[in-house]
């Protein structure tokens, strides 16, 4: 009797409408333990190299992990994959939310869904059970709309919904899966696959109880953390959330202001933390903030999320939709050089209604308002919108036309990579992106390890693979757990460095395999250390389970997501920057001057293949790296 | 000597509300970063910037009309 899983696995064949469960052993949970780890092993043996990503072929695998739904914080996240329509390569992106948990609770471990629907369709799981029921009056309607129509229509208000809005069934290729109308599994267009398949949403609804090996010794866990997190270094991120690392990121000059070009926004404030927490949140004005205006995840005592309310023009705000994290603040804001927080957050409610990535959205209109700065488009080809930076009623608008694919938001909705591609005049010289991904909010030229993971990621520029350069000096207890013990002067990029890349990329490669949050878990500030979450693993799953082991399952993922390029033909030479990183140095305070030197980042991709086991002219992982980490059946399948 | 401090999310606690994370200090001549740290009563991981410069270590030593920012080395979001 499995503790913390079921052993059951949906498969979904959407062109034939049938349903069937799989139930693997329990050495591919062990070997997998879940999340991006085992959905990689659905993608890698379910379709050959060069599918389509928005034909019936692509494979989307939803996984939840073997602590998923376990009563303790931080830990109701799943993982989506598939092959991404934004990128061309593998595409993975992870949710919190109600939704995980639910999912959980209602009997699935996993769901893979292949072929398309002839007409729209939505999935129902229910305490074990799975059907397919029509979603033709659903399409064409926006998130907060389908969450309330499947609640009455299946009668139950605790019914949880992940979804795609307008933006995931019109193809924008960064359209998110939102669950909660709030919680975005947002990289790397993983909507716009769901949308391409007729899958309108899956709900679930579950009172299927886990069964945990060791109940005290979880409880005795959980409540540690409950207890110590006011003290802990995550106590801001309760208060505020993650939008103060507005503040923080500004103070270190690096927080990315009008498409890249500074560090630094003179008007951060108006953005930051304490701001939102003072003036939006809803219940501010009662000083109510605290209770009325955080919101949380399944079992989490963070309490990280914002609710914000605005009742009054302009810019109403629906607290059905959330509120912003510091990556949509920064990307709807300071990217587009925006410092009104009610248009931010008006913006970031929008992405949330249509379901878009803030992430790619606001890093593609900053691109478009870099290319209306220097004349390359003109009001013409964007309608009548004066794309200036500062536009604060232009991002709000495009926000609405990128969702909806309408006028100029069409080109957009392409993501910028494409846009600059269809749009010429030189545009492709103002793209920030990595594998098409347009990168997030945390700068190379500051924390020089992300030259790296943004590089070679293989789902393309992402802040949340790894541990950024500050965190290495101040936690020498942690990081001595996954062996490092040499924190770097800052800005350096030497083999040390190269090191504690990888091997923190092992680390949260990990945490998205067992499918927790970053915040919650991890080998630094995070509430609980990675000893900590082996001991996590052990009280829920009953398994003999040490920290090697759990590293190893990271390692397993990293090297099936770059095996699965491979596969595809992707390497080393798009292993890129943005060309910019090397030649525009950033502009004013802390990191005024900061550029990347090309040489030293080329040494450090060496070092960093090698230090892999990949090969250092292709990128590809070799056979006995392969072999070493039991995935000799992908070596196979990459003909190695 | 006198130095400006900019406490920045969380850390602005350490002060009254209405200072907005913002004050400034007396301290001793020669008085270190960690002396202020003390002085504010922070006793978590901070990061340290004076005068725009980041990085800062808590040896180094204060001089009159620093601008220290104190923040915390959170990332992701």
């Amino acid at each position: 009797m499995p503790h913390g899983y079921h052993g059951r696995i949906l498969h979904v064949d959407l062109t034939r409408g049938a349903l069937s469960i799989e139930q693997p052993e329990e050495k591919f949970y062990r070997k997998y333990m879940g999340g991006s780890a085992m959905a990689l092993t659905y993608l890698l043996r379910g379709m050959p190299a060069g599918v389509d990503p928005l034909a019936p072929e692509n494979v989307l695998a939803l996984f939840l992990s073997v602590v998923t739904g376990a009563p303790i914080s931080g830990q109701s996240r799943v993982t989506v994959a598939a092959k991404s329509p934004l990128t061309g390569c593998v595409g993975d992106s992870q949710a919190g939310g109600f939704f995980p948990a639910e999912m959980k609770f209602a009997g699935f471990d996993g769901i893979v869904i292949t072929g398309r629907a002839s007409h729209p369709v939505y999935l129902w799981l229910h305490d074990g059970q799975a059907e397919l029921r029509d979603a033709t009056h659903l399409w064409g309607r926006v998130t907060g709309e389908v969450q309330e129509a499947l609640r009455r229509e299946l009668g139950d208000d605790k019914i949880q919904v992940l979804q795609v809005g307008p933006a995931g069934e019109k193809g924008v290729r960064f359209a998110a899966l939102m669950n909660m109308c709030s919680r975005a599994n947002g990289r790397t267009g993983m909507g716009a696959v769901m949308g391409a398949k007729n899958l309108k949403a899956i709900a679930v609804r579950g009172t299927q109880k886990l069964d945990i090996a060791d109940p005290a010794a979880l409880h005795a866990l959980a409540r540690w953390g409950a207890k110590q997190l006011p003290q802990s270094d995550i106590a801001g991120l309760s208060k505020y959330g993650t939008s103060e690392v507005i503040g923080l990121n500004n103070a270190d000059g690096g927080l990315p202001t009008r498409n890249y070009a500074s560090g630094v926004f003179e008007h951060y404030e108006a953005l930051d933390g304490p701001t939102l927490y003072e003036t939006l949140l809803r219940g501010a004005a009662q000083g109510q903030q605290e209770r009325l205006g955080r919101d949380t995840c399944y079992a989490c005592a963070v309490r990280c999320k914002r609710v914000v309310e605005k009742r009054e023009g302009p810019h109403l705000l629906d607290p059905t939709y959330g509120g912003p994290e510091y990556e949509s603040l920064a990307t709807l804001g300071a990217y587009c050089g925006v410092s009104d927080l009610a248009a931010v957050c008006k913006a970031n409610e929008n992405c949330n209604k249509y379901g878009l990535d803030t992430i790619s959205c606001g890093a593609t209109i900053a691109w478009a308002m870099e290319c209306f700065e220097n004349g390359l488009l003109t009001k013409e080809d964007t309608g009548g919108l004066e794309l200036r930076f500062g536009n604060a009623e232009a991002v709000v608008r495009l926000t609405e036309m990128i969702g909806r694919r309408e006028g100029f938001g069409d080109l957009l909705a392409e993501g910028s990579a494409r846009a600059a591609q269809r749009l010429g005049r030189g545009s492709e010289r103002f793209l920030i992106t990595s594998k098409n991904q347009e990168a997030p909010a945390h700068m190379p030229q500051v924390k020089r390890t992300l030259a790296i993971i943004y590089a070679a990621n293989p789902f393309g520029a992402d802040h949340q693979s790894h541990e950024h350069d500050p965190a290495y000096a101040p936690y020498p207890e942690r990081m001595a757990q996954i062996g490092l013990h040499d924190p770097q002067p800052p800005l350096s990029l030497n083999a040390e460095m190269v090191r504690y890349a990888l091997v923190t990329q092992y680390a949260y490669s990990a945490l998205d395999s067992l499918s927790v949050c970053q915040f919650v878990y991890g080998p630094a500030w995070h509430l609980y250390s990675m000893n900590q979450l082996t001991e996590m693993v052990r009280a829920v799953t009953g398994w003999d389970v040490s920290l090697y082991e759990i590293m190893e399952v990271g390692k397993r993922r990293l090297n099936m997501l770059r095996a699965f390029n491979a596969r595809e033909g992707i390497g080393r030479e798009h292993d890129t920057l943005p060309e910019r990183f090397f030649t525009r140095p950033l502009q004013g305070g802390p990191s005024d001057g900061y550029v990347l030197d090309r040489e030293e980042w080329q040494r450090a991709l060496d070092t960093y293949y090698a230090m892999a086991g990949w090969d250092v002219q292709s990128g590809t992982p070799t056979r006995p790296t392969l072999e070493a980490l039991g995935l000799g059946w992908v070596a196979d399948l990459l003909g190695l | 000597m006198r130095v400006s401090v900019h406490l920045h999310g969380i850390l602005r606690d350490q002060l009254p509300p209405a200072a907005r994370g913002r004050t400034t200090l007396e301290l001793p001549d020669a008085a270190t970063v960690g002396d202020l740290l003390a002085t504010l009563g922070i006793e978590r991981h901070v990061m340290v910037s004076i005068n725009g410069r980041t990085r800062v270590s808590t040896e180094h030593i204060l001089q009159e009309g620093d601008q220290v920012m104190i923040y915390t080395p959170v990332g992701g979001g």
